[in-house]
């Protein structure tokens, strides 16, 4: 199967503290996307799931690495891409914020073909009205402000928009978070359909566990800049081979569909560490139940796990073969 | 697609109509209206309604207070002051205009670019427009006129010049933070190309606070071209302004009083009037502003 869309060692460094030090907000992910895939990248605030989107997007010059769309060479450290003409759109995760308040939603729809000069005003308004019919809006929405509308009906808008475009991939980023649930379900359902009708590949972006494994035909577990594990959703749930990944599903299982449901209830210790200074060896041994010294001294290889399944840990075969991840009880 | 669409939320009636009645229930606002456009009829009808000519003498009668035959009296040179006052108008919403409308056209792309490039481009504008900012206006016209020599285009330039670093400031100020929205990197995303995104994006919703300023720097434009005719950069005698007139009256306040009261409360309530229109545009600018 040959990738649509290829993100190799892509590391995005910020300057911060007043360009005194440099944030590696991702730090060496690689991944493919197949045409009509899903992918699931999940993982808490502040891991650098949104910095990939944006360097997918070319909305931020990457610092090393490679992306490539359809064979075609879109970002590197010297140069990207065009935003928007390469067939890659994004959802944003708030709603409203997206939409300029002082536009009508039709403006807003029309702009993309405005910009790519597709057919006449009358034609751009036509494509705009039948696309909105196909999200679930109703077109008498058109000429109204977006601050009119709820913010259901606003995502609804944005995935139009982006639609539009008749993009190969839709960047979804956290596009769920800040909708009810029921809403949310609504959304999710609608990425179903687009990917049968528009056979549309996904990169759906969350820190929602439920949500990746809703949509997710893989799904990759991200921590502190680089990817923990990334492999088919079933097999992350029945054999995930990273701390990690164990310990976000046990912390939510009942928002997970049955067949991944597990019964280990695991704490996670402590927050995240700044990005800016993360943890020798492997990130993740400041919160990891069965760190070792090995940990701190030697970062963990990205490692094949399995058919499409790899990971990050040094002990990722004991911790697929079910070993107990305990969580010592904090001393009195 | 087997998605049911969503009924619609539907929180207002047409928008139009709202929009007028609001404006209609503003009474500031209206009044505002009213009264500027009543003297915009006066300053183009002046030639035919003002009851003298302005730029008569009369030595027969000088300073005059009111009577029957010259309802605001006469000035120094025995002019009809309610002529003067009709034919001033004119220059002096012109000139107060103008010098704003400079300000802006100047100071607004400024602002724009400024806050929206960032860096060493934000630095070196930021830099000048302190330094324009700390200059004494009157100075800074003293200085145009040197060039230019005194008019009363020199006059507006000069106050236009001088106009400009608010409005950069304030714009500035504003794209800063609309520069980081969320929709300026979605119309990034769908391809939209830089200029673009000034100006359909950051610009509308960035001049907001420019353009109730606008109102307050009219007023103040109308209120500077006084010093400035002091100076002899406003209109040339005999022609005359709001301000030229306020300015001659200064030189007779204690025989001839009643002079300032004219051009005086005249320049009072047409700033006060536009003020009060820099505030209802912004609103009604705004789609998010309630208007009901
Ligand atoms: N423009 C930026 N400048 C400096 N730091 C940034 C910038 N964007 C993101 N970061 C930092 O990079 C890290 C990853 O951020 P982000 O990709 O937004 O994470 P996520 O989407 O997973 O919450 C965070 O520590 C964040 O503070
Ligand atoms: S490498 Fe060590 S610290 Fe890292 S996840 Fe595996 S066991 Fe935990
Ligand atoms: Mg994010």
């Amino acid at each position: 199967m040959t990738d649509l869309l290829t993100v190799e060692d892509l590391r995005v460094t910020f300057m911060v503290n007043m360009g005194r030090d440099p944030l590696h907000a991702v730090d060496g992910v690689s991944f493919g996307l197949a045409e009509g895939e899903s992918l699931g990248i999940i993982g808490e605030s502040g891991s650098g799931k949104s910095t990939i989107a944006r360097a997918v997007l070319s909305l931020l010059k990457i610092s090393q690495g490679r992306i490539t769309m359809e064979g075609r060479e879109i970002a590197t450290p010297q140069k990207h891409g065009k935003a928007g003409s390469y067939g890659v759109q994004i959802i944003f995760q708030d709603p409203h914020a997206a939409l300029n308040p002082r536009v009508r939603i039709i403006r807003s729809l029309v702009e993309p073909l405005e910009i790519k000069g597709e057919g006449t005003a009358s034609s751009r308004r036509d494509a705009a009205l039948e696309m909105l019919t196909k999200v679930g809006i109703n077109r008498a929405l058109a000429d109204r402000y977006p601050h009119e509308l709820s913010g259901g009906q606003k995502q609804r808008i944005n995935i139009a928009r982006a639609l539009l475009l008749r993009p190969k991939i839709l960047v979804a980023d956290e596009a769920t978070a800040a909708l009810d649930v029921s809403i949310q379900a609504d959304i999710l359902n609608l990425y179903r359909d687009l990917q049968e009708e528009f056979g549309l590949s996904f990169v759906v972006i969350t820190h929602d566990l439920a949500v990746a494994s809703y949509v997710s035909d893989r799904i990759a577990v991200m921590y502190l800049g680089k990817f923990a594990e990334l492999g088919p959703s079933k097999a992350l749930a029945t054999t995930a081979a990273h701390p990690y990944t164990r310990a976000l599903m046990s912390a939510e299982p009942e928002a997970l569909p049955k067949h991944m449901q597990s019964t280990e209830r695991l704490v996670l210790r402590g927050e995240i560490p700044s990005p800016v200074s993360p943890p020798s060896g492997c990130r993740f041994r400041t919160r990891c139940p069965i760190a070792t010294e090995r940990c701190a001294a030697e970062a963990p290889a990205w490692r094949e796990m399995g058919p499409g399944h790899h990971a990050a840990c040094h002990y990722a075969e004991e911790v697929m073969a079910g070993r107990p991840l305990t969580t010592p009880e904090p001393a009195e | 697609m087997t998605l049911a669409a969503e009924t619609p939320v539907v929180k207002k009636t047409e928008r139009a109509p709202t929009r007028t009645g609001w404006l209609m229930r503003q009474p500031r606002a209206v009044a505002s209206m009213c009264f500027l456009l009543f003297l915009a009829f006066i300053a183009l009808s002046a030639p035919w309604l003002a009851p003298y000519d302005p730029t008569k003498p009369d030595f027969g009668a000088l300073l005059q207070g009111p009577s029957a035959a010259h309802w605001l009296g006469t000035d120094d040179l025995g002019r009809d002051i309610l002529s003067r006052l009709m034919h001033g108008a004119g220059p002096s919403l012109v000139s107060a205009f103008a010098s704003v409308a400079l300000g802006m056209a100047i100071g607004v792309p400024v602002g724009l670019l400024a806050g929206f490039l960032g860096g060493w481009t934000d630095t070196v504008i930021s830099r000048v427009l302190d330094a324009l900012l700390s200059f004494p206006t009157i100075l800074f016209a003293v200085g145009i006129a040197g060039i230019l020599g005194p008019s009363m285009t020199t006059g507006l330039i000069a106050l236009g010049v001088l106009f400009s670093p608010q409005f950069a400031r304030l714009v500035r100020a504003r794209t800063l933070v609309v520069r980081q929205e969320l929709y300026v990197d979605a119309a990034r995303a769908f391809g939209a190309s830089t200029s673009r995104i000034l100006i359909r994006h950051v610009l509308p919703n960035a001049i907001q606070s420019a353009i109730v300023h606008a109102g307050l720097l009219l007023a103040i434009a109308l209120l500077a071209e006084s010093s400035l005719s002091f100076l002899g950069f406003g209109v040339q005698p005999p022609h005359t302004s709001w301000g030229a007139m306020l300015a001659r009256a200064y030189a007779y306040m204690e025989s001839a009083p009643y002079l300032m009261f004219p051009p005086g409360i005249a320049i009072l309530l047409t700033a006060l009037s536009f003020n009060g229109l820099g505030e209802t545009t912004r609103v009604l600018l705004d789609p998010q502003s309630p208007k009901a």
